[in-house]
């Protein structure tokens, strides 16, 4: 059983501009499910621009971005906005079992291609529209690009997290991290109306905003507001105990919050007297004196390395662990044995490594991923192979622009 | 299997909350109705992932007991030991809406017999042990397999449940760590930022996610699956596109703070009255003279050094401080009203605060407001997509340590009333 036949037989039609909406269908073509990408005829999307570039960049015209969240898919050029190109759209939806889109909130009614339209060529579809605000309310209207929508979601005014400078600018996650858990959440929603549609032959359309599904995350600390009064700072002190802490040559990350991980700390650091004070004998009274034990935390750990930190700290119970940087995830051992990163063959940037998914399905092995479709790549194979056109047709609509 | 699903236990349906959501959800179908989860989870990682199952429709059954209760009953990382009682966290409550609880004590051999037996009548079971202690009580995968041939048990932990580190723990800022994704976060050239509890919830969705992937799977083979997750590699998928730069320079990704390697301006600017910021992103020749335009047309931004990308790149410091010169004059609410009008993604650094008195928040009804049966109503945020036929939804808060004990093993067991008494007074039931 390989982990690519989860979702065999699902079929998904991507339109998609953005990070979000590109991930989402990319987490069900990495489970097996047959996702085609339409590409406008001039080019790539808006991440088909962006870097990271290899050094060589004539290689290729695809950055980083772009290969990584487009693995395993099929691409087609066709431009929906013609009258044939629509019509067209319409035939390629009926084969579908999902439509995964970004076009701003309103297009598809625009062009033609309303929800009410698809679900009566295929009743069973599941629509899934992601754009930054939804598509209902007084923003859903509003531009975006992933800065704004990180922000609009409550993620970035609490960052950096222990702020020691609280009056500068609050910042977003990483560049992309947004977007893709936007993605995920998208997917989940998506697969659960599949799911659903397996049962019944009943589509929908599901309507997801980006700003609420970066809410969800947060939705523990922006309760704390309605609830009780509570606005939460860059600056607020965020645990009782623990935290980040220096070590010889990097950053960990140290939170004994429980009885037995409180005394594994103190195994750890070879039962110091300090330790055994009346003031640190529970989890109420350490917390009152958290400031001096991050003191003595700090003292212990700065003279010793984050590897040993980390599998010494976690051998006595301690729940701790090293910031690591993405080359230090690549050599570790854990996630080598886990299978996490697989590898991809590509025509001219030869094999790259891939982060795949967060889960495994023992049963099986992963295997490598398929390169990211060059723009067209599959239109005699969607189009004739999968709609039954001819040969001439194909030809036609192409001399016409239709497709590329 | 039945669109609906099955009937709730009546006394929960009369404590229905208002519906998440805009989309009208009295008698709408639930897209995982029929479906039944035996839950393990504790914390907020797991108990994430099955809240959202249980707003998409599986009927949830969260397995605890006094002896172990599910830790966010007494404590969160933030805001320390907060025990007010082990049915009035309000951790506890907003993690857990919509679940049933049967508080049961697994060291009793009676207590596993009858959640064996409980599984036989399950679809999916969830855990976030640590990996082995379940298979400890004989209750694993190939057991439960034993009384449901085609369950499906999907397992969540920091590293998964093999290799060498498989037996570490860690709270959600440690995923975050060892998934790479805190080595990014930050300001240029500063250290890197600690993530909290949105780690805990971002592993959450995957873990639903794989659920709802299995039960596809089941649906089309007939067959159950073990999916076994990693919430440190949930995490390094956000920081996916850091491996490809690896992969194709060599570089090792740093924080950047809010800055974009195309654009600029691209950052957040400070406006009028205390902590109030916009962001603000320019990414075309277009939007530049748009937002100049939008500003009078100061002579700043008619400099050479303004007047292409790269040089605005090169010169953001500088770009940046005057820019917030002109933000700073202007109330937050107001500049984006009047930027966005002109076309320019423009939106506020949302506090939590914002997000609560935000009209358009409000206009789609984010907020839903629960009532726990010890506690006073508590308001939240609800499932964040919208279906047009199967409506997430919110529809009954947190359950009270085993308030279902007496449905569940009546009602889905059959074990009579004296039965469950003699448990109860054994201690299996506690």
């Amino acid at each position: 059983m390989l982990n690519d036949n989860i979702l065999s037989g699902i079929r998904v039609l991507e339109w998609a501009e953005g990070v979000s909406a590109s991930y989402c269908s990319k987490l069900l073509a990495d489970l097996g499910a047959e996702v085609i990408k339409v590409e406008s005829l001039t080019g790539r999307d808006s991440t088909g621009q962006r870097g990271p570039f290899s050094r060589e960049k004539n290689h290729s015209d695809d950055g980083g971005l772009f290969l990584l969240l487009n693995a395993n898919k099929k691409g087609i050029t066709l431009d929906p906005a013609q009258p044939m190109g629509r019509e067209l759209f319409v035939q390629v939806i009926k084969k579908m079992d999902c439509f995964v889109e970004d076009r701003p909130a309103g297009e598809l009614d625009k062009i033609g291609l309303s929800p009410s339209i698809l679900l009566d060529a295929q009743p069973r579809l599941v629509i899934t529209s992601i754009t930054p605000f939804g598509q209902t309310g007084p923003y859903s209207h509003y531009r975006a690009y992933p800065l704004n929508t990180y922000h609009a979601g409550g993620s970035g005014y609490v960052l950096p997290f222990e702020d020691d400078y609280p009056e500068r600018e609050p910042i977003r996650g990483w560049r992309h991290s947004g977007e893709i858990e936007s993605g995920i959440t998208a997917s989940l929603a998506t697969l659960t109306a599949v799911f659903y549609a397996m049962g019944t032959g009943e589509g929908q359309r599901i309507d997801i905003s980006k700003q609420e599904a970066l809410m969800n995350l947060e939705r523990m600390d922006l309760g704390r507001y309605p609830n009780d009064g509570e606005l939460l700072m860059r600056a607020k002190r965020p645990f009782r105990i623990g935290g980040k802490f220096h070590c010889r040559d990097g950053y960990v990350v140290v939170l004994p919050v429980q009885e037995n991980q409180w005394q594994g700390l103190v195994r750890f650091m070879g039962n110091p007297e300090w330790a055994k004070e009346e003031k640190y004998r529970d989890e109420f009274t350490r917390a009152e004196h958290a400031e001096e034990i991050h003191g003595r935390i700090s003292e212990f750990l700065a003279s010793i390395s984050k590897e040993e930190a980390y599998h010494n700290g976690q051998a006595n119970g301690v729940p701790i662990s090293p910031i690591f940087d993405v080359s230090e995830l690549l050599g570790s051992p854990q996630l080598r044995t886990r299978g996490f990163f697989v590898p991809m063959k590509h025509p001219q940037l030869g094999t790259l490594t891939l982060p795949s998914l967060p889960f495994v399905f023992p049963e099986g092995q992963r295997e490598g991923y398929a390169p990211a479709p060059r723009l067209g790549q599959d239109n005699e194979r969607v189009f004739c192979g999968l709609l039954g056109l001819p040969m001439d047709k194909l030809d036609e609509l192409r001399k016409k622009g239709v497709v590329g | 299997m039945s669109p609906e699903g099955p009937q709730r236990h009546g006394q929960r349906a009369r404590r229905w909350g208002k519906p998440a959501g805009n989309w009208e959800t009295d008698g709408a179908p639930k897209s995982l109705g029929g479906v039944r989860i035996l839950d393990f989870t504790w914390a907020w990682a797991g108990p994430h992932g099955t809240y959202l199952l249980a707003s998409l429709g599986a009927e949830v059954i969260k397995v605890e007991s006094r002896n172990r209760p599910d830790h966010s009953r007494m404590r969160s990382l933030a805001a320390g030991p907060s025990y007010r009682g082990i049915d009035e966290a309000p951790w506890f409550n907003d993690m857990n809406p919509n679940k049933l609880s049967l508080s049961i004590d697994l060291q009793k051999p009676r207590a596993v017999e009858i959640i064996k037996k409980l599984a036989g009548h399950c679809d999916v079971v969830t855990e976030n042990f640590r990996p082995g202690v379940l298979k400890k009580l004989g209750l694993n995968y190939e057991n439960f397999r034993k009384v449901k041939p085609d369950i499906i048990m999907a397992s969540s932990s920091l590293n998964g449940a093999e290799g060498p580190e498989k037996n570490y723990i860690g709270y959600a800022p440690n995923f975050s760590a060892l998934g790479g994704i805190s080595s990014l976060t930050g300001r240029p050239g500063e250290p890197p930022s600690v993530i909290g509890g949105r780690s805990d919830i971002l592993s959450g969705v995957y873990l639903a996610f794989a659920v709802v992937a299995a039960l596809c799977f089941r649906q089309r083979t007939g067959k159950g699956l073990y999916v076994d997750m990693s919430s440190r590699e949930a995490m390094a998928c956000s920081a996916g596109e850091a491996f490809m730069e690896y992969a194709l320079t060599g570089r090792i990704p740093k924080p950047e703070g809010n800055a974009d390697e195309n654009m600029a301006p691209h950052n957040c600017y400070p406006c009028r009255g205390e902590g109030a910021w916009i962001s603000l992103a320019v990414g075309s020749e277009g939007e530049w003279e748009t937002l100049c335009r939008a500003m009078g047309d100061p002579r700043w931004a008619k400099e050479a050094r303004f007047q292409s990308p790269e040089g605005r790149l090169r010169h953001q410091e500088e770009l940046d401080r005057c820019l917030g010169e002109w933000t700073r004059q202007w109330d937050r609410d107001e500049l984006v009203t009047r930027l966005q009008g002109a076309g320019i993604a423009a939106f506020g650094s949302m506090s939590n605060k914002d997000l609560a008195e935000d009209p358009h928040i409000h206009s789609r009804g984010c907020w839903v407001r629960i009532k726990p049966s010890r506690m006073k109503e508590r308001i939240m945020v609800g499932p964040p997509f919208r279906f047009s036929k199967t409506p997430a939804r919110i529809e009954s808060p947190a359950p009270l340590m085993g308030e279902h004990n007496r449905y569940i093993l009546g009602e889905i067991l059959d074990f009579s009333g004296e039965e469950i008494d003699i448990l109860q007074e054994d201690g299996v039931l506690y």
